[in-house]
């Protein structure tokens, strides 16, 4: 720590000598640096995630079942079963309603209450900091309070609309195929609003409020600062919170399978539910990988341009 | 210097034989030490059997949900417990784990007959190989509570499936709130139970004995039909499953359901009255079309499976373990207390068993119990879901009965053809 | 931002306030009173919206029997130990994509963020038995390894995208100052990126915090079980259900986690979007 460098020594070091050299000599070292930084990142990557991917990839092309001690070459007849079945169509048809709903509401109620907790008023602080309790609770007691709320006899929601004479009979919101997806995208938003809500805060705090002041001297409403100053700001926050609440989405699994288990019949069979249900209750690990990896197939071009334009705009 | 050395190293190798063989320790895999009501049996189950032998047993808990898709993780990675329990309906899955032992070349198959009933031994067979060992025996079938019967003035238990329809009405419309007949209707893995039950007492096979699918037959769809009307005439409901259905028939809300004979346990714990409730808790025949029908009932049970090719040896203390837990001392109070028979000759003939009136009335109810046809086919659990799907289309009203048969016919044809 | 001046402005804001205020906060109202009524009480088909009798039976319970003072201790420290372990290898990564210029720098970025969208639960298939294999099934250790899958890749996401907005003088001053590149990043960059690193923390130690796919399978040990599948295993399970007692164990689970988040809610609001706002 004690190596301090004098600026003014006359004995500059080599690369000094040229501008250009030193860039040279320089930039190589950098380069070295940098992609050392790099090494604990990706060997954790490596080796917890593109291992593991590397090899589902490879199983979906056997038949490996609980019956084999050793997965068997099928070639591409996973994939052939598994773009035939209508049962994995209508997954996929599944998972697209789930992930987009729940990604857009949970966008819309974030900014929503965001745009509300930026206002200033008393209890402002601690109502923003109540506010990340769905966030924290475990998510498995989401999913019991939301089934709980819909449940067809102590449900909450039964009681309220029976006492207030909308129903004669309890009904079983969670055994309607619409009512259960309904049901998991409003659990889903529920734990998502609270993280959404803390970035669109951040975001609303850097915006430039004499902007705000000028236009509204221009005579805009509320509507046209919403729209033409908030909404261009806040552009870069919403393509982040895209992003997460899609990986977030399309990786939720524990309050589905807790609050429907992927019912009534297959309403609400997102693609996570449909691997797990292939690979650790019909112990089909070949079939289960090959529902992933036309997954991954399907989500990746939309997800590479999506991803690579938002990197541009950061850069 | 050496010379000391050498005395030293013959010495330390001398004392090394002279300790007694070390003890082994057993890994018992079982679902039983989750549950809050199990921990303490289990737990004393392995002292007692580590306190006479001077060998450990460690318990490896999974929840019964999780316990199959852990062992087939285990099997790939060779860290197979010694001992598992598993749920006989299961069997045929599990046996396809290689390091699964024949017990037969173990203890060898005249000291198992001449300990185990026939009936019992064929738990634990898959292909011809004694692959387990019965651990407790029993039925599902259906029971009823007495004190939702009284509430509802059901006076007789229903023998046929007219009277019971009859006795269902009459809790609808006596007991608010209630679910007279909590039927499955939410999970595909239950609901085959039920399905299975009704489809046997309307005279179908769903998979008869050759194999070969039987469910758009006219019993069949009359099976679907029934199921249908009790969910339109509001004597069953949606989103039941097993445990909810413990739940409403332990807090009075639901007069009969199908389950294990460990139904009183779970009826005492969920009543908050402890033991005492059990004898509110009546074992019946399941309704029968005509008088004097043979009521349907499923063989169930749970069997102890044998792990690595190390304990296959009498004298290991995975046998010794697996011998301890059958032995009448520590089996017949254990079966009792889960519900359940003890499935040796000398347990069953051991007087607690004899004087047990709910297991007695339960032997009684379930004369001519069926094995489930979907456990032993190589993809069970896939033909298992697909009949919850096409059972639980019809209950909830998105397809007629016979559209769900009709489907399901399909479905189970193109199935089977690949199993 | 708002003009509230007008009525009509001040009852849109309300109504829009309520509605969503309910939506959040009505579920926590619930669990929280639920937590406190006798059982009697709790399984009444016609529910009560305040408790009639206050009861501790639920708390006294988990925090006796129920073992989720062992199981909040086994949560926090791999939930805390995997945060710290992403928080720092995302750090490194964040700033070498954001400041190094390499080939394949894009390509491996997006692929890492790409490989987020394959399912979990597949990736287990050989997780498993490679934990096995080093002996780490069944510790808290690898199950804080396994959770460098759920976080890692957004993390060095977040972080790249705030280093990106480091102004380069800022490092070239250091530079011609002589300053090694490691220390650059220690002295000069860390400092000023104390918020986007507490959130990024946060989010990684969030996604162990609900995980139940993995800790249900990676721990089979009740001594080293974690919180989630504690409630699952104690209070609603196939045989048993207890609602009050889940409910207690989530509130008495939920409190440290509170106390942190609004301590570090400063910093987290910050630092959300340090990295996203340009």
């Amino acid at each position: 720590m004690t190596t301090s460098v004098d600026p003014h020594a006359d004995t500059a070091p080599a690369p000094r000598v040229s501008p250009d050299a030193r860039r040279g000599g320089l930039k190589a070292a950098e380069r070295r640096f940098g992609l050392l930084l790099l090494v604990p990142a990706l060997t954790a990557f490596g080796v917890v995630v593109l291992f593991p991917f590397l090899e589902a990839l490879w199983l979906s092309f056997y038949e490996y079942t609980i019956a084999m001690s050793e997965p068997e070459w099928t070639g591409i007849s996973n994939f052939v079963d598994v773009l035939t079945d209508e049962a994995v169509i209508g997954s996929f048809v599944s998972t697209l309603i789930f992930v987009g709903a729940a990604t857009v509401f949970s966008i819309l109620l974030g900014l929503g209450w965001a745009l509300i907790l930026n206002h200033p008023f008393r209890g402002r602080s601690a109502l923003r900091g109540l506010s990340l309790m769905p966030w924290v609770m475990p998510a498995i007691v989401a999913a019991f309070i939301w089934g709980w709320i819909f449940n067809s006899r102590y449900g909450l929601l039964n009681a309220v609309a029976m006492e207030f004479g909308f129903i004669d009979y309890p009904q079983a919101y969670l055994s309607t195929p619409g009512g259960a997806m309904a049901a998991v995208v409003i659990a889903k938003v529920w734990l998502s609003v609270p993280l959404f809500m803390a970035f669109f805060i951040a975001g609303l705090q850097s915006m430039d409020r004499e902007q705000v002041e000028a236009a509204r001297v221009d005579g805009a409403g509320n509507w046209h600062v919403l729209m033409h100053h908030v909404l261009p700001h806040l552009r870069p926050v919403i393509m982040v919170t895209v992003v997460l609440g899609m990986i977030g989405n399309l990786q939720h699994f524990d309050t589905i399978w807790a609050l429907t288990g992927g019912g009534p019949v297959r309403a609400t069979t997102v693609l996570s539910i449909e691997v797990y249900r292939r690979a650790f209750e019909q112990w089909d690990i070949g079939m289960a990988a090959a529902v992933g990896v036309v997954w991954v197939a399907t989500i990746l071009p939309p997800a590479y341009f999506y991803l690579r334009q938002l990197m541009a705009r950061t850069e | 210097m050496t010379k000391i050395t050498q005395s030293l190293a013959v010495c330390l190798a001398a004392a090394a034989f002279a300790v007694p063989a070390q003890a082994d320790t057993v890994e018992f895999m079982n679902w039983t030490y989750t549950e809050d009501s199990g921990r303490d049996l289990i737990q004393s189950l392995m002292d007692g059997y580590a306190e006479a032998s001077g060998n450990e047993v460690e318990p490896i808990g999974y929840a019964w949900s999780d316990i199959n898709k852990n062992a087939f993780l285990r099997a790939r990675t060779n860290t197979l417990p010694d001992i598992m329990q598993v749920q006989a309906r299961f069997l045929p899955t599990i046996a396809n784990i290689e390091q699964v032992q024949d017990l037969n070349e173990v203890f060898g198959q005249e000291t198992l007959e001449a300990m185990i009933p026939a009936s019992f031994l064929a738990m634990g067979q898959v292909d011809g190989r004694q692959v387990a060992l019965p651990w407790i025996a029993g039925t599902i079938g259906m029971v009823a509570n007495q004190r939702v019967l009284d509430a509802a003035g059901v006076t007789e238990i229903p023998d046929t499936v007219e009277e019971f329809r009859e006795a269902l009405v009459q809790v609808r419309d006596n007991v608010p709130n209630s679910v007279p007949y909590t039927m499955a209707t939410k999970n595909n893995a239950s609901i085959l139970l039920d399905y299975l039950i009704w489809s046997w007492t309307f005279g179908a096979d769903v998979i008869d004995a050759e194999g070969n699918a039987d469910v758009n037959s006219p019993e069949g769809v009359a099976a679907l039909e029934f199921m249908v009307g009790l969910m339109n005439d509001r004597l069953a409901a949606p989103e039941i499953d097993r445990p909810d259905a413990r739940r409403l028939f332990g807090q009075e809300a639901s007069a009969f359901y199908f389950d294990a004979p460990s139904a009183k346990n779970f009826a005492a714990d969920f009543s908050g009255q402890g033991e005492d409730y059990a004898v509110n808790i009546i074992p019946m025949e399941t309704p029968t079309l005509e008088e004097d029908g043979t009521p349907a009932a499923i063989q169930w049970g749970h069997v102890l499976v044998m792990f690595n090719e190390d304990n296959a040896s009498p004298d290991s203390a995975a046998s010794g373990f697996l011998m301890n837990l059958l032995s009448d001392e520590v089996l017949v109070d254990f079966a009792l207390v889960k519900g359940a028979l003890p499935p040796t000759v000398s347990g069953l003939d051991s007087e607690e068993v004899k004087s047990d009136g709910y297991m007695t009335a339960w032997a009684e109810a379930a004369v001519a119990p069926r094995a489930n046809p979907i456990a032993p086919l190589s993809n069970g659990g896939a033909i298992s879901d697909i009949i919850g799907e096409e059972v639980q289309a019809a209950l909830l009203g998105q397809k007629t009965p016979q559209e769900a048969a009709d489907d399901l016919q399909a479905r189970l044809e193109e199935a089977l053809a690949e199993e | 931002m708002l003009d509230l001046s007008s009525t009509q402005a001040k009852i849109g804001f309300g109504i829009t306030a309520l509605l969503i205020g309910f939506f959040i906060f009505f579920p926590v109202y619930w669990l929280i009173i639920s937590a406190f009524k006798t059982n009697e009480e709790l399984y009444r088909v016609v529910p009560t919206f305040w408790p009639q009798t206050w009861s501790l039976e639920h708390f006294r319970y988990a925090l006796t029997d129920g073992g989720l003072l062992l199981q909040l201790g086994n949560t926090l420290f791999v939930s805390l130990g995997s945060a710290l372990i992403n928080t720092t290898m995302a750090v490194y990564a964040g700033y070498s994509f954001a400041k190094y210029r390499y080939i394949g720098r894009r390509p491996v970025m997006l692929f890492m963020l790409s490989a987020q969208m394959f399912p979990f639960g597949l990736l287990l298939i050989t997780i498993y038995p490679m934990f096995t294999g080093w002996g780490l099934l069944d510790t808290r250790g690898g199950l804080m390894i396994s959770y460098i899958v759920f976080a890692l890749p957004v993390a060095t996401y977040m972080l790249y995208s705030y280093f990106s907005q480091v102004p380069n003088e800022l490092i070239e001053a250091a530079r011609a100052d002589g300053a090694s590149d490691l220390r650059i990043l220690h002295t000069i960059v860390l400092p000023v990126s104390i918020a986007p690193i507490v959130t990024v923390l946060l989010y990684s130690f969030m996604w162990s915090w609900n995980d139940l796919l993995y800790s249900l399978t990676l721990i089979v040990s009740e001594d080293k079980r974690t919180v989630g599948p504690g409630i699952l295993l104690t209070y609603l399970n196939d045989s048993h259900s207890d609602w009050g007692g889940a409910m207690a164990a989530s509130i008495l689970a939920s409190i440290p986690v509170i106390v942190a988040f609004m301590g570090l809610q400063r910093f987290f609001i910050e630092g959300v979007t340090a990295g996203a706002v340009k």
